[in-house]
């Protein structure tokens, strides 16, 4: 007897609902491991030029040409209180497909490393220890144990909602 | 008779003396041309035997709408077109002046004919042939010898134009082809997305937000249907919108019944456009008869409260009989619609698809660059490769233009349709419109207008309708009897201005206040500002015309028009003087455009400044520079002193230049007021598309946008008039 296979929509072009369900792409940040939802990521490139961006948060790097649409880019170690560092072969730009008013948004983050896409039930989170709430804005909805590593796993759409883009500098 | 005959006379010699005035580029003219040629059809319409003129006019009619719609190109064929014209107007002149018994003159007519047919490609007006033959027959008895005529012959009673109760599906054939293709193609899309629409509905029958979604879109068709004079599917569409706005204001309650009497409506009114779009083909004529009578009583039912369920079975009884009727009448008409397909010569696209062309073009050109570039290709001497390179640099290059010029297009193709949408209306109101159109050249994206065409189209409709005093109330106001309408489109900075103007009575403040109060919208004590009252009209189901016409008035248009703007990032404005007129400003976002840039480079950054806005460059010498309290730069540029202001410094860049002779200063203007940029050195010129920073990035202050560069990377898009306040010296 044949087996029928049952398909969600798909939400995007090419990823049905079961496939991107708990999966994350984990990342690196300062020796943390920070998990993003696989579902919001559109794909992982080397650092090119980036146009800085006048008068921005330090955060902000500025925009680079993905096949010819102009993305924002921000440093999440700056983001994140983190020292900066000097970007090496290493370093990757996650450019992630957020929420937008006129449809999807298309944002790069830079973290240290991208390491592997795991998936995470629910039922593996706990809840981040007392303080991290407050730290991360209430965009960390859970940690997860995962043999020698902890994943922190963050809500990214939250993450980069509420960010000042606006100019720092006094004008 | 011979009344009419005077008339006719006194037409054609008007038209005679026009036409040798008129230069084929001259809209105003031929349009006014126009007129009078509809009016000898309609003229001679209305007696018998006048079949002649009633086809030359219609085939002069033709020609010169083909003239206005830039369908026939060339100077010579141009020429050509306004020189047959002449020939019809002094054939008909000559048929009058000679009578009858001039055969061969006949003869000659039939010729020109035959070149009218030529022409336009149409098959002259539905009279027959046999109809011209006995035209000319009957005018042996009609024209009297001179003189002879005398008032024993009484001019018969004026025929009543055809009843409308006759609800056969007639197309003008005097309708631009292009006008009707537009209302079929519009009226398709309108009405699959509100059988999608009806289906939320269903689902959802509290939901007013949903019930607007189907609302608007019947008064867009009954609206353009009301123009195109298709009256069975105005009539319907009406009755339905009737039914909606009920159900919209509250006093109905969405029903099982009402979702199915306007899912019968939507299919009744599919059957009818499709036939419109097969009467098309043929160029006009009399369509098949639809059986509304029968729809239109259950939605009174249904409007009345009288009929709540949906019966049920089959689901759609009303629609049953009517496309049984339909189908018979269409069914032969199929083909047609292919043929109709065949001489499409556009397409639409989808946006999308368009944009990642030109995406990938622009990374094309950046790829093969960068191949041509290559140290290791460089030092290859090899002249076949050398010149394939080149070959493909100029191919890619072609395809960029290509690619570019597919997004841009002059707005002057939309501004014209208005000129059909204000004559029509003109006549249909009594009143006397002249539209004056200027910056028909600006360039804007073409999704841009696809965008602001019924936006566009509403404005000028409610000027007409509402703006422009009724002709017995202009002398008073001590205005020209003609009412002027002034359309208009600009660059300007960061955007592109379009502006909609009427000469008529203003906005009605205390009417626009009291609908305002009674809506709920503003307090009763409330004294808001002119222009925040003014923009109030722009709130959904905000109308102040008294009666419903069926054109507008009934809020709608507005609160659509604001809507379609903002999905492209535009924004309207509205002002206006009692008494003098109304002014509407569309305001949109040059973010989809093309512009030509000056590439600068400042410290290790590099930046664009749009060309339209510099005057000059110049190197500076340290004698054209004067400081003030050590702080406020200046540089003295042809005996004026302009503010220096340092795009490093606004910019905070490291490394640039300091010293103005070591750098350049590009002298930018913005409302009229001058200062020089300083950078440090121009690198090109290059033409680039606008991208905004996306919806996170705008406010960055200074930059109007980025830009993709010849290497790939993104430059940024200074803002003149927004760097003015950044420095400090807007005031």
């Amino acid at each position: 007897m044949n087996t029928a296979t049952i398909r969600k929509p798909a939400k995007q072009a090419g990823v049905t609902g079961n496939e991107w369900e708990h999966k994350y792409l984990t990342l690196s940040i300062e020796r943390e491991e920070y998990a993003v939802s696989v579902a919001k990521v559109r794909e992982i490139i080397g650092v090119g030029p980036i146009t800085r961006l006048p008068n921005m948060a330090a955060h902000i790097k500025g925009v680079l040409n993905l096949r010819g649409s102009v993305v924002p880019v921000v440093d999440l170690r700056l983001k994140y209180g983190l020292a900066g560092r000097d970007y090496t072969d290493r370093t990757c730009i996650v450019v992630l497909e957020l929420e937008g008013r006129a449809g999807p948004n298309l944002m790069g983050v830079v973290v240290d490393s991208v390491n592997e896409v795991v998936r995470i039930p629910p039922d593996r989170l706990a809840p981040p220890p007392a303080g991290a709430e407050r730290l991360m804005n209430g965009c960390v909805p859970g940690v997860a144990n995962w043999g020698d590593k902890v994943y922190i796993v963050v809500d990214i759409e939250k993450a980069l909602a509420d960010d000042a883009f606006y100019a720092d500098a006094g004008f | 008779m011979e009344a009419i005959l005077k008339n006719l006379s006194g037409r054609l010699n008007q038209a005679a003396t026009d036409l040798v005035l008129l230069d084929p580029d001259d809209l105003q003219g031929l349009v006014s041309l126009m007129d009078v040629a509809r009016e000898v059809a309609d003229a001679a319409r209305r007696e018998d035997g006048l079949a002649l003129f009633v086809q030359v006019a219609e085939s002069i009619d033709a020609v010169l709408s083909m003239l206005v719609l830039f369908q026939i190109e060339g100077e010579a064929e141009k020429q050509a077109a306004l020189k047959l014209v002449g020939e019809g107007i002094t054939g008909l002149q000559d048929v009058l002046r000679n009578g009858p018994a001039d055969a061969a003159r006949a003869t000659g007519m039939d010729a020109v004919l035959d070149r009218f047919v030529a022409l336009t490609g149409r098959a002259v007006s539905h009279a027959d042939e046999r109809d011209a033959e006995q035209a000319l027959a009957q005018l042996g008895s009609l024209v009297p010898p001179a003189a002879a005529m005398a008032a024993e012959v009484a001019p018969p009673p004026p025929k009543a134009p055809a009843p409308e109760a006759a609800l056969g599906l007639a197309l003008d054939p005097s309708l631009e082809t292009s006008l009707v293709d537009e209302f079929v193609t519009e009226a398709t899309e309108h009405l699959d997305s509100i059988e999608s629409n009806l289906l939320a509905l269903e689902e959802h029958p509290g939901d007013t937000e949903v019930i607007n979604t189907i609302f608007r879109p019947f008064h867009t068709i009954k609206g353009v249907s009301g123009f195109l004079q298709l009256t069975p599917i105005n009539r319907l569409a009406h009755e339905t919108e009737n039914l909606l706005d009920a159900a919209r204001s509250g006093k109905l309650a969405v029903s099982p019944a009402l979702v199915d009497v306007v899912l019968a409506s939507v299919d009744l009114i599919s059957q009818m456009v499709a036939a419109v779009r097969d009467l098309n083909g043929k160029g006009g004529g009399n369509g098949p008869v639809f059986a509304i009578e029968p729809l239109v009583a259950r939605i009174r039912r249904v409007l009345a409260g009288e009929e709540t369920q949906a019966p049920a079975a089959p689901a759609r009884p009303e629609a049953g009989p009517n496309t049984a009727e339909a189908a018979e009448t269409t069914q032969p008409a199929q083909p047609a619609r292919e043929g109709a397909h065949a001489r499409t010569t556009t397409i639409k696209v989808d946006t999308a698809k368009l944009d990642s062309l030109l995406n990938m073009v622009g990374e094309l050109v950046v790829a093969q660059l960068q191949v041509r570039q290559d140290p290791i290709i460089q030092r290859v001497a090899d002249q076949r490769l050398q010149r394939n390179l080149a070959q493909l640099s100029r191919i890619t290059n072609e395809l960029q233009k290509t690619a570019m010029s597919t997004r841009m297009v002059p707005i002057r193709a939309t501004f014209q349709k208005m000129v059909r949408v204000v004559r029509d209306l003109s006549k249909k109101s009594g009143k006397a419109v002249e539209l004056v159109m200027n910056g028909g050249d600006t360039e804007i994206d073409r999704n841009l207008v696809e965008e602001i065409y019924e936006p566009l189209m509403h404005m000028v409709r409610n000027s007409v309708d509402h703006g422009i005093e009724p002709p017995e109330g202009r002398p008073a106001t001590g205005k020209p009897p003609v009412a002027t309408i002034t359309i208009g489109a600009e660059h300007k900075g960061d955007a592109i201005l379009i502006t909609i103007a009427d000469d008529g009575r203003g906005l009605n403040r205390d009417k626009i206040r009291a609908k305002a109060v009674e809506r709920g919208l503003i307090g009763p004590d409330e004294q808001p500002a002119p222009r925040e009252l003014y923009n109030l009209i722009f709130q959904p189901g905000f109308s102040t015309a008294d009666k419903v016409t069926d054109v507008s008035g009934r809020g709608v248009g507005m609160d659509v028009v604001v809507k379609t703007i903002e999905k492209v990032r535009g924004r309207v404005e509205l002002d206006s003087t009692p008494g003098k007129g109304t002014t509407v400003t569309i305001v949109l976002p040059l973010t989809l455009a093309i512009i030509d840039g000056m590439v600068v480079r400042v410290g290790p950054e590099r930046f664009i400044i749009p060309t339209l806005g510099i005057m000059e460059s110049f190197k500076p010498e340290p004698a054209h520079y004067a400081t003030v309290n050590q702080r406020i730069e200046s540089l003295k540029v042809r005996g004026k002193l302009l503010p220096l202001v340092r795009v490093a410094d606004l910019f905070h860049i490291d490394g640039a230049v300091r010293d103005p002779w070591d750098g350049l200063a590009v002298v930018v203007e913005s409302d009229g007021r001058r200062c020089c940029l300083m950078v440090d050195t121009l690198l090109g010129k290059q033409e680039v598309v606008i991208k905004g920073l996306g919806e996170r990035m705008q406010g960055v202050r200074g930059v109007a946008g980025g830009a993709i560069l010849g290497d790939g990377s993104i430059g940024l898009i200074l803002d003149i008039g927004k760097i003015y306040r950044m420095a400090g010296i807007d005031a």
